[in-house]
Parts: C-alpha cells; structure tokens; sequence
C-alpha cells in the first residue's frame, strides 16, 4: 500500500516537474520578458538593471529554479495584456469557473445517471432508444453550437435568460458569488446547461454500457434464483457496482470539465478563467498562459491522484494484486 | 530498409484481388451484409460520402465564389432563406452581411473543415501507429517511456493541449507570421492530441500478434524488424485502428471548428464551418439567424453521420457481437 501511495506521488511530482519546464521554457524562449515590459523610450542601461534584477542573467538551471519557487508560490509576474499581477487577475476570475463548473457537474450527474440506469434496464423501450439517439446526438453537437442554439431559443426569441455575462454577483470575503442573486442565477443556467450536455452524453454512455455489463454477471443471477425482488436487484445490487467506475470516470472528467469551461465561456462571454485564457492565446500573454497552464496541470494531477488512491481503497482486487507483486 | 527483393514475403494481399470477384466478394462478406441490414448506416454512408463529394469538388458545386469580390453584390446582403418573406431563389439559404450566399460558404467551408479533419487524423494515426508498434515490438524502456507519456497526454483533454501547442506557434512566429502557417499549426496541433489512442491500441495488438508462429517464422529467416512490423504486424492490426479512425475524424472536425470559433483555428482568410458560425454568432441578436444556424447544421450533419458510420464499424469489427 504504502509504495503505492509513494510510487504514484512520484510520478505526479514528475508531470508537474515537466509542465514546469514547459510553462518555463515559455517565459524564457517566447518574446523577450524585458521588452514586454518596458517602453520604447526606455534606454538600454535600464533594461540591463532590469535583465539583473529579474534574474534573466543568471544560468538557465538557476533561472529554473527561481521560476520552480515563484511559481509554488504562484507567482506569474505581471500580464502583458492587464498590467496586472497574473495571481490577481486568476483569483479574480476562478470563483465564476469554478461555481459554474460545479453547477453543470452536479446537473448532468443528477439527470444522467438515471436515464443512464433507464436505457440499461429497459434496453428496447422506446424512451430508452430515444434517450441513445438523443446520447449520440449529444455528442455529434459540439459544445459551442449547444450555447448558440440556447441562446438563439431562450435568450433571443423567447427572450427568457440572459446570455452574457454573471449577472449580479455578491463578494464574500474575496469570492464573487452569483448564487445569492436572482439575477446571477438567472445568467448561470444557460452557460450550466450547455456545459452539463456534453458531460451527460458520456455519463448515460457509461452508466448504461457498465450496468448491462454488471446484471450479465453471476451474482446478478443468483439474486435472482435467490428470488429477491427485480427492485433489490437493479438497486442495491447492480447500481452499487456500476457505479464504482463511475465515480472514477466522472471524477477524471472533472478536469475535462474545466477545459470545457474555455468553450462555454467564450460562448456566453462567461468571465471565468477559460475566457481569460483564451484572450491571452491569442494575445500572446505568455505569464497567463503559463499562469493557467500550472495551475491546469495541478488541479488535473491532483484529480488524478485521488482518483486512484480512491479506486484503490473502493477496489479490493487492486489491493491483492499489488501485494502479490510487492 | 534494404531494397533486396523478398520473395517469402506475402505479395500476395495484392496479387489476390481479382478485379471480377471483388464485387461478388464484397457482396458476401459479413461487412457488407450488416452495412446492408441497417438504413441508418446506408443514410449516414450517403450523407457523409455527399457532403465530401460536395465540399471537394466545390468551385463546381457552389452557385457563387465568396471570395471573388467580383460576384458579391451588397444589394443582396442579410436577405433571408428563400422560405422566408424576402428571401430570394437566387440564394437558397440566404446571404451574410457582404452578400455572400450562404449555401456556397457552406461548401466552401466544410471543404476546409474535411481537409483540416482528415489531414490531422492521417498525421495522427501514422504518429501512433508507428509509435505504437515500436513500443509494442521493442517492449522493455522505450515502451515504458511512450506508455507514460501516453498516459499522462490521455489525462489532458486534447482541446486544451491543442490550444497550447497553437499558443505557443503564436508566441513563436508572432500573429502576423502564425496566419501563414496556420494550418499547419492547427493539423498538428490536433494531430498531436490525437496520436494516443493509435498507438495504445496498436500496442495491445503488437504484444497479442508477437507471441503468434507467423512472426517466429519471420524472425527466423532472419527479416529485419522494420519489415516484420509494417509487411507483417501492421496489416493484422489494421482494423481497430480504422475504427478509431472513422470515430477521431468525427472528434477531428469537432476540434477544427470549436478552435476556429474561439479564433485560433484556421486563418479568418479561408474560413471553415467553425469559422463561418464565429461570425454569424455577432449576428444572432439583430435577428440574422440563418448566417449561424446553417454552417452550424452542415457541421452537425457531418459530423453525425461520420459518427455512425464509426460506431457500426466498431461493432461490425467486433467479433464479440456477432
């Protein structure tokens, strides 16, 4: 168990290792840090002090390593596009991501995993080939065409929704929520929605796929020559199993979510991280681009890492391997 | 790879097509008998085979050059589809803000969009394949090494690993010099997120066929592994690798226009579907529905009816379903 845990943070501590150098390589090899910084009349002793003081002198291995304390500490410098500190602007927009990501997760598991465990137990009813066809559509619909329907339907003729924007957000204590307002609950379905689509096609695929692979098992049949009720079995039984893959999937996707983010955002001018690094691809922003690279990488390894020390705790088979092998 | 000629080797894939039996041939086979059973998958062969016809042989197909300004007149610009009070026959599905008609766009645009997905999945595959079967073949740390980094590529989802590799082209060549090269930033920027699958799946199979006599014999008399992989591995594992083909091209076309409707995908000069819907959604508010609405469809068609054909393929392919 324990060489598990510590063969596995290892390699996280490598990923990250390597995105560093990635995120590095950026700052140092994309445009010159200095004149990015600095104005035409500024004469070229200054950008020297300046060269000195921001350590580009210095050999490239330390220079990582200064960039590897900076960058713990969350330190990007200053936008090329804001002028402001990389850190701000990213604290400043992560509680809209991350409130609108949460709603749509919460969405399509509340609405997926039933229709998922519908179309698995009533496989040739009507509903249930309805609801696939609808899965394989879903998937067909790129996320951006999903936000300009909503927003051609709901928010320009009916005219229901807002289709930009929060809405009105409530700071508490540093965090801009838009849950306390009508007005930013209002702004937050449709962005909710649309990102909750894409995540609900692959969790009723799963769902759907894993529980007829579990009620074609022995056990499944020995409940039933057992003569428990046909409720028990699909409930306690099966679902309980079907679920365990699930979670991990469900839980991987969750960074799949965030980058999904970038999408929807951009689609209803959502302002959220992903919006934020969009405009910085294609302004060459390189701090927030690397900014929002670390900080990608890390919710994704740190998602990962959980996800397999759970599936290892949840899975005994996992467990009997690993100590035959050790 | 020495040029001497090897006759052991199996000529023979070739050699047995015989041009009079391959039709008969093809009417038995199982594939062609479970493509023949379902008219869905009949549909969606006909609309995606149309729709590339369409889009290749545009400059034919297309009523209108959008791009000769010679054949734009503004007079007609945001008329509606012709079902539409003020709509006009001349333009079936209406025109954008510079008179262009939309349904030769449509064309003109999806004929990018194919080329984008198509360029990048065959980038993609001969990547993972070769990658693939070198790790499956040579095992021990160049497999490890390309597993891991495959592993860890999996985990990232390909659009974010996209626009990085578009960012960082941008931060190199500058916005001016990146509109010159853009395509083929973007084909390997999608390429390069997609070569994973490839090469899984070609490793599985390599590590399966290995172990199997007809490899032992080739090793045997002494053939150079490059020729064991590609004469003799490759054709036996070439059928799951189609599969995810048809599927990736589906998830390639997808990708093209999502980074082209967030502005980082083609060049605004050549425009693609994605492109096309980035600017009919400025569109949206004053009413012009039609701009979006239509390359929007095109893109859904498509990409449906590739989806369909890769999901029957997968479970044609699949001996367990018979």
């Amino acid at each position: 168990m324990i060489w598990f845990v510590i063969k596995r943070l290892l390699q996280s501590v490598v990923v990250m290792a390597v995105v560093a150098l990635i995120a590095f390589s950026m700052f140092r090899y994309l445009g010159d840090p200095v004149n990015q910084m600095v104005g035409v009349e500024t004469s070229i002793e200054q950008r020297e002090a300046l060269r000195e003081r921001l350590g580009l002198n210095e050999p490239v291995a330390v220079q990582f390593w200064l960039f590897l304390q900076r960058a713990a500490q969350f330190e990007f410098g200053i936008s090329y596009q804001h002028r402001k500190a990389v850190s701000t602007l990213i604290a400043e927009r992560l509680p809209a991501t991350l409130e609108l990501s949460a709603v749509s997760a919460l969405m399509a598991l509340l609405v997926g995993i039933p229709m998922g465990v519908y179309t698995a137990l009533r496989r040739e009813g009507f509903l249930a080939r309805a609801f696939m066809t609808l899965s394989l559509i879903g998937v067909s619909l790129p996320t951006f065409l999903i936000g300009i329907l909503l927003i051609l339907f709901f928010g320009v003729m009916l005219q229901w929704l807002p289709t930009f924007g929060r809405g009105a957000t409530v700071d508490i204590g540093g965090w801009s929520t838009g849950f306390l307002t009508a007005d930013g609950l209002k702004a937050l379905i449709l962005p909710a929605i649309t990102l909750a689509i894409f995540q609900m096609t692959l969790i009723v695929r799963l769902i759907r796929a894993e529980m007829l692979e579990v009620l074609r098992t022995d056990y499944i049949k020995f409940c039933k020559a057992r003569g428990l009720k046909t409720r028990a079995i699909h409930f306690k039984h099966a679902l309980k199993n079907t679920l365990v893959p699930v979670i991990t999937i469900v839980g991987l996707q969750l960074g799949s979510v965030i980058a999904f983010a970038i999408i929807t955002e951009s689609v209803f001018q959502w302002p959220g991280m992903g919006l934020l690094f969009i405009q910085a691809v294609t302004e060459v922003d390189i701090p927030v681009m690397a900014a929002y690279l670390m900080l990608i990488a890390f919710v994704f390894v740190v998602i990962n890492l959980v996800v397999d020390l759970l599936y290892y705790a949840v899975d005994p088979r996992l467990r009997v391997q690993a100590g035959a092998k050790g | 790879m020495s040029a001497r000629p090897t006759p052991e080797a199996p000529e023979t894939g070739r050699a047995r097509a015989r041009p009079a039996g391959l039709l008969a041939r093809l009417d038995e086979s199982d594939l062609f008998y479970s493509f023949r059973r379902s008219p869905i998958v009949v549909a969606a062969a006909a609309i995606s085979f149309l729709m590339i016809l369409a889009a290749v042989f545009a400059p034919l197909v297309a009523p209108q050059d959008p791009f000769d300004m010679a054949q734009l007149d503004l007079l007609d610009s945001l008329l509606p589809p012709v079902w539409v009070e003020g709509g006009m026959w001349k333009y079936p599905l209406g025109t954008d803000d510079q008179g262009r008609d939309i349904f030769s766009t449509i064309l003109y645009g999806a004929r990018i969009s194919i080329l984008v997905g198509f360029a990048s999945v065959a980038f993609a595959m001969v990547l993972g394949i070769v990658l693939g079967l070198v790790a499956g073949y040579a095992g021990g740390w160049v497999d490890s090494l390309l597993m891991r980094i495959a592993d860890i590529q999996l985990s990232f989802p390909a659009i974010l690993i996209a626009l990085l590799i578009d960012g960082v082209a941008r931060g190199i060549m500058g916005n001016v010099g990146h509109e010159r090269i853009a395509f083929g930033v973007l084909i390997l920027a999608i390429g390069l997120s997609f070569w994973v699958q490839y090469a899984r799946t070609v490793r599985g199979s390599v590590l399966v066929e290995k172990g199997k006599e007809y490899v032992q014999a080739a090793q045997v008399i002494g053939l150079p592994p490059v020729l064991i992989l590609f004469r003799h591995i490759l054709p036996n594992v070439m059928g799951p690798v189609l599969v995810i083909a048809t599927i990736q091209l589906a998830l390639a076309v997808i990708t093209e226009a999502t980074l082209s409707f967030l502005g980082v995908g083609v060049p605004p000069t050549s425009p693609s579907l994605g492109t096309l819907i980035r600017i009919g959604n400025d569109y949206l508010f004053s009413g012009e529905w039609w701009i979006t609405i239509f390359p929007g469809a095109a893109l859904v068609i498509l990409v449906l009816s590739v989806n369909l054909l890769g999901d029957w393929l997968r479970d044609a392919l699949n001996p367990k379903l018979r």
